[in-house]
């Protein structure tokens, strides 16, 4: 059976998993990390940077250096959320072709599921390295509060990297999914997540036949661990500026090793009480001389520098609960998701809040990859019991007199499914309607976000409030919605067929997969050859330090003198070969190389 | 030196129409600039009659300058052999020095007090036929040491270029110290030699004379200094020439062709951009190395698994900046360099 992969892919950090037997189990990457930065760069020369390598140098090649690309996917140019992410970003955002968001890298521009779909690409390649096959299938997770274009536009992302995105889940069912709720029990949870770069509670209402409602979601976009790795930078330039005179900001090397630092610090104040930060050169004086950093921090020092975030996180927990109309006390389990949340503060602060022990079962990195591998399995083996309902993540509507907004289908309701409601004129002898589609939970219009509209015209005049007009929404399995608007006294009828989109056209993606395919060829040859040259250069060393012995030993005789010949012709035809970078031709020179090493340990055996 | 060695077989320099960069790109690949490319190598050597050791393109043809110097006024030879095969010998040579002679190379600290002077090329006992069997009013670099060693330097005021000292005469065989090595660092209190003062002189007389004349001057100096060996200098002349004119092409080209050469350098010191590097000093005895920021900054990238491609990606430095300081962080044994 295909295996199905589990993706979290986070705003900072992504995460996959495959079920093993029974058992989900998180793949690490090459560096042996379990999560990989969502980090994409493009080097001077023209090099793709993902993950790790690319975190390392994002502050010093900091305009191509692409991250938390998550907060602008399936947006629109025009949306609040890009404005903000524009004001913050060190890289070029653009408007794109089709009002959609685009990132300038170099020379070139990429669309953001493009830039998420390198990331995803990085993650399909460290499944297929562990699984040593390829991986066609996958289970990714999104925010409780992505709406359809943004999950289309993961759908896209995950598209371009090879990869037929099965389901796309919210992370916070993720996460109780790994946890093993939705088997047998009901549960009101909190799923308290915070991430590198943002943070999302969820309150989520489970029932025993896996059904997982999202009653309400919120967060912060702009609050998460890189916040609290600034507070230490902060402490650190300022100790440096009264000790010094010198501003360390000023200097790109310096703020990258301090970005670095910062992070390690903080992870390591989780399990220890204090820690040294030590960098030995951080910046030259100009006066022939580089000054060190060296200070100590301590776990309380850190609380009293963040104290103001938590506190930030614990106020949009209450926001949530008072959102899902629930009090402290209704909440059954509360669990922890993201790394930030093995902080001993952000911990306390969860648990005064809710007066129990969070559930920590988990690891809170892996948690949301770790249910998308349940998922992803339960899809393919079709186990009923586990297998998530498609909902609707947000409510649909139209725009009513006075921009308000009326819905039609609420917030998760399993699709497919069609609803109808009776609307009315508003101003005497009106002869068209217009009907706005909208996607929001706020009763205010303008704050939701419109899919698309239509004109119902022909309507015959009468007073105000005298016709009936019926809209009909519906939304089949493939989550592509119809809109209707009937004039019930004269049954004109117009429609409108809203399909999420994440800015790219069908053409666009197809070159996008071509791009990826191209470049996946590329990388794999080049470590095709890498092996070979590793295993070449290996093994010339070793015939080469069989040389002396073998010639010791046979070098007198003709067929000594030759077989030393044969021996040195095809090191030098090796070398020759992984100087032409010819996968093929090493390959070959391999084989001549191992049976040249057989020969000569025959030799040596029968020398000594 | 026989001048009839010389006979050109190519349109002169300065004839020949070099006035797009798809021109000067199809000639770039040479290590010598374009216009030298055709030069017969062996045109200042005793080895004329070895017709074997000539460049495949190095037809007979006739050394053309832009100045009226006269060639046997140049004060040095373009080694005998073509630029990327010399480099190559020359980081052979490098290598088996350091195997059969690790104790050449100080541990760090390099106290220069209780070190011997670094043997110069010939004492070291190398292969006779290289470096090219140099004219004996020539100074090598390998003997700068020695007036240093009597210097009573404090050891930790050393600076991390000086240690470049010990090494370039080993694949340079300039005439003279290269302007760096003295320039350097002031605290290396040792009497500039003949050749440098005249240039100290050159430099004053320079700096009087006006911009075009300066430029001029510039363009020799970094003419010459390429003839030399000397890369570094001849970089740094090309760089200031393109600061005032960046479409100065003749700079470009020489810029280009000391970078490769330079970069072709420092990879064969290390071994290849394959090379994983492991810094191996604890960080306190690190502090008592004289580096700056940007070594600091390169050490801090070093995490045991990454090559030194990788390394150069993620640094955000020139390359070839970046290079020089792992060359010499190598030498300083604060890294080691092994295969994956």
């Amino acid at each position: 059976m295909e295996r199905v992969i589990g993706i979290d892919l986070g705003t900072t950090n992504s995460c996959v998993a495959v079920m093993e037997g029974d058992a989900p189990v998180v793949v690490p990457n090459r560096g042996g990390y379990k999560t990989t930065p969502s980090i994409v760069a493009v080097t001077e020369a023209g090099k793709r940077l993902v993950g790790h390598i690319a975190k390392r140098q994002a502050i010093t090649n900091a305009e191509n250096t692409v991250y938390a690309a998550k907060r602008l996917i399936g947006r629109k140019w025009t949306s609040p959320q890009v404005k903000n992410t524009l004001l913050a970003s060190s890289f070029a955002i653009v408007e794109g072709p089709h009002g959609d968001v685009r990132i300038r890298l170099r020379d070139k521009t990429f669309s953001v599921p493009e830039v998420s779909s390198m990331v995803l690409q990085e993650m399909k390649v460290i499944a297929e390295d562990y699984l040593g096959g390829p991986v066609t299938k996958a289970v990714v997770t999104v925010p409780a509060y992505f709406n359809d274009n943004q999950r289309q536009a993961t759908k896209d992302a995950g598209q371009i990297a090879g990869l037929d995105v099965i389901r796309i889940i919210n992370e916070p069912t993720a996460a109780s999914l790994a946890y093993g709720f939705g088997k047998g029990f009901d549960r009101t949870i909190v799923v308290y997540d915070l991430g590198g770069g943002t943070f999302d509670v969820s309150v989520l209402e489970i029932g025993s036949h896996g059904v997982f409602k999202v009653v309400a979601t919120t967060g912060d976009t702009f609050l998460g661990g890189e916040d609290f790795d600034a507070r230490i930078i902060d402490w650190l330039v300022k100790g440096f500026r009264e000790e010094h005179g010198i501003d360390l900001r000023q200097d790109r090397m310096a703020l990258q090793r301090l970005r670095d630092a910062a992070e390690k610090t903080k992870c390591e104040l989780s399990s220890v009480l204090e820690t040294e930060i030590n960098l030995p050169f951080i910046i030259s004086t100009g006066r022939n001389e580089a000054l060190h950093l060296q200070r100590s921090l301590t776990r309380t020092v850190l609380e009293d520098l963040t104290g103001d975030l938590i506190a930030r996180t614990v106020n949009i927990t209450q926001q949530a609960l008072a959102d899902a109309k629930l009090q402290v006390a209704e909440i059954e389990e509360t669990i922890l998701v993201g790394g930030m949340t093995r902080m001993p503060a952000v911990q306390r602060a969860v648990r005064q809040l809710f007066g129990k022990e969070p559930s920590k079962g988990v690891h809170p990195d892996e948690v949301v990859a770790l249910g998308a591998a349940i998922q992803g399995a339960a899809l393919v083996e079709d186990r009923h019991e586990m297998v998530l309902l498609d909902v609707t993540p947000h409510d649909l509507g139209i725009m009513t007199v006075g921009s308000h907004f009326e819905q039609l289908i609420p917030q998760n309701t399993t699709v497919p499914t069609s609803r109808a409601k009776t609307f009315t004129t508003s101003r005497d002898n009106q002869t068209a309607v217009k009907i706005l589609v909208m996607q929001g939970e706020s009763r205010k219009a303008e704050d939701n976000e419109m899919l698309g509209e239509f004109v119902l015209t022909g309507l015959k005049p009468a007073p105000k409030g005298e016709l009936e007009i019926e809209v009909t929404f519906a939304i089949n399995t493939d989550g592509i919605v119809s809109v209707s608007a009937k004039d019930m006294d004269t049954g004109l009828a117009q429609s409108i067929q809203v399909t999420a989109t994440s800015g790219l056209t069908a053409d666009e993606i197809r070159n996008m997969m071509h791009n990826a395919q191209e470049y996946m060829v590329e990388r794999r040859t080049d470590e095709a050859f890498e092996t070979e040259r590793q295993r070449a250069e290996t093994l010339i060393s070793e015939v080469e330090e069989m040389f002396p012995v073998v010639e010791r030993v046979v070098g007198a005789s003709d067929f000594g003198r030759d077989a030393l010949a044969k021996a040195r012709s095809v090191v030098e035809r090796a070398r020759q070969a992984v100087q032409r970078k010819e996968t093929q031709s090493v390959r070959e020179q391999v084989d001549m190389l191992e049976r040249t090493i057989r020969m000569f340990r025959g030799v040596v055996s029968r020398g000594n | 030196m026989s001048g009839d060695q010389r006979r050109p077989s190519q349109p002169l320099r300065g004839r020949v129409p070099l006035d797009t960069l798809e021109s000067l790109e199809s000639l770039r690949p040479s290590s010598l600039p374009p216009e030298l490319g055709d030069l017969d190598f062996k045109w200042d050597d005793d080895l004329a009659g070895s017709a074997g050791a000539r460049h495949p393109d190095q037809t007979t043809s006739k050394l053309e300058l832009d100045l009226d110097l006269d060639e046997g006024e140049r004060p040095t030879a373009v080694p005998a052999i073509p630029m990327d095969q010399f480099v190559a010998q020359a980081m052979a040579e490098v290598e088996r020095r350091e195997q059969a002679g690790a104790d050449l190379l100080p541990a760090q600290p390099f106290d220069m007090r209780s070190h011997p002077p670094v043997a110069s090329f010939g004492a070291a006992g190398g292969d006779s036929s290289f470096p090219p069997t140099l004219p004996s009013n020539r100074v090598l670099i390998a003997q700068i040491p020695s007036a240093i060693s009597s210097a009573h330097i404090d050891p930790l005021s050393v600076d991390l270029a000086e240690m470049d000292i010990v090494r370039p005469e080993i694949y340079l065989t300039p005439t003279e110290p290269p302007d760096d090595v003295l320039a350097q660092d002031q605290r290396l209190t040792i009497a500039p030699t003949e050749a440098a003062r005249a240039r100290q002189n050159e430099a004053l007389e320079a700096s009087m004379k006006p911009a075009a004349d300066r430029q001029d001057l510039s363009r020799a100096a970094m003419k010459d200094r390429y003839a030399m060996g000397d890369f570094t200098s001849a970089l740094e002349i090309a760089e200031t020439l393109l600061a005032s004119d960046s479409a100065d092409l003749e700079a470009q080209r020489y810029a280009t062709s000391c970078r490769d050469v330079l970069t072709q350098m420092y990879l064969s010191r290390l071994g290849g951009l394959d090379q994983i590097i492991n810094v191996v000093l604890p960080p306190e005895e690190l502090r008592w190395l004289n580096l700056d920021h940007r070594a600091g900054f390169l050490l801090s990238l070093v995490d045991g698994a990454s090559s030194i491609e990788e390394l150069l990606d993620i640094s955000g430095m020139p390359r070839l900046d970046a290079l020089k300081i792992l060359a010499t962080l190598r030498e300083q044994r604060a890294i080691l360099l092994g295969s994956r």
